[in-house]
């Protein structure tokens, strides 16, 4: 964390990459379903009031099934294949 | 199914207005909340994208075919490439550094800016902005056809969103 601290202070916005990107990569999948949500529902919703609880669910729908896929392929890989007969 | 009293308009420049700036559409069409909030998630992405990969995410020459997704955003994708090729290309904002002749494309760049961005890092910011570009495009083509100053549903749409309230039910 310190080595990521000390890359933050050197970091110039828009002309460097994150600091930090390529280990934290996952994490980017928050605000990539934050701004999908956001912009799809405003243009989906027929009520604006209804506009932000509907983005912050539909952000929740994509995190949580993407994270449910992942569990899922995790069981599947780690622990059910290789209980199969190599032949 | 019942019958939607709703007309579709044709609102051609929303639609321009729309590429010029995301958001931009509905705000000339008089729907301007739902313009400001498409804005905000159009923008969240463009710029999320920017600071994850830099401005190297946006190249018009070398990732030709992301930057046709990417350009659904408009001018300020084209702004983007131009400061990647003024800041970066240029050597001006790094040293450049010499890379390897490539051996499958023979008009690969011989040096590349100390600031280029590189797997993870590359690969979401390009993405970002390809969706982004994406995302904006659904954008404008709603505000081509969303009635002006109406805030409200357009008909002949997925039923169970927005086509539930077509027909006056507000």
């Amino acid at each position: 964390m310190t080595s990521l601290a000390t890359s933050m202070l050197a970091w110039t916005p828009f002309l460097q990459p994150a600091p930090g990107a390529d280990r934290w990569w996952w994490l980017l999948i928050i605000p990539l379903a934050l701004g999908m949500s956001v912009a799809y529902k405003a243009i989906r919703v027929a009520d604006l009031r209804e506009f932000p609880r509907a983005a912050l669910v539909m952000t929740a729908q994509i995190v949580g099934g993407l994270a449910a896929l992942a569990i899922f392929l995790f069981i599947l890989v780690v622990l059910v294949l290789p209980l199969l007969p190599a032949e | 199914m019942a019958n939607t009293t709703s007309q579709t308009s044709f609102q051609p420049v929303a639609a321009i207005a729309g590429w010029i700036f995301p958001g931009l559409g509905h705000i000339v069409s008089g729907n301007a909340r739902r313009g400001v909030a498409a804005m905000l998630g159009v923008l969240l992405l463009f710029i999320s994208g920017l600071l994850v990969g830099g401005f190297d995410c946006v190249d018009r020459k070398e990732d030709k075919l992301w930057f046709i997704g990417q350009a659904g955003c408009g001018p300020i994708t084209f702004a983007a490439d131009w400061a990647n090729s003024a800041f970066l290309k240029s050597g001006s904002a790094a040293p450049m550094l010499p890379v390897p002749p490539s051996k499958i494309n023979p008009n690969a760049p011989t040096q590349v800016s100390a600031f280029k961005g590189l797997a993870h890092a590359n690969e979401f910011g390009t993405f970002f902005i390809f969706l982004a570009g994406l995302m904006n495009v659904c954008v404008l083509l709603d505000a081509l056809v969303r009635e002006p100053s109406s805030d409200a549903p357009t008909s002949g749409r997925r039923s169970g969103d927005a086509a539930a309230v077509t027909g006056g039910a507000r």
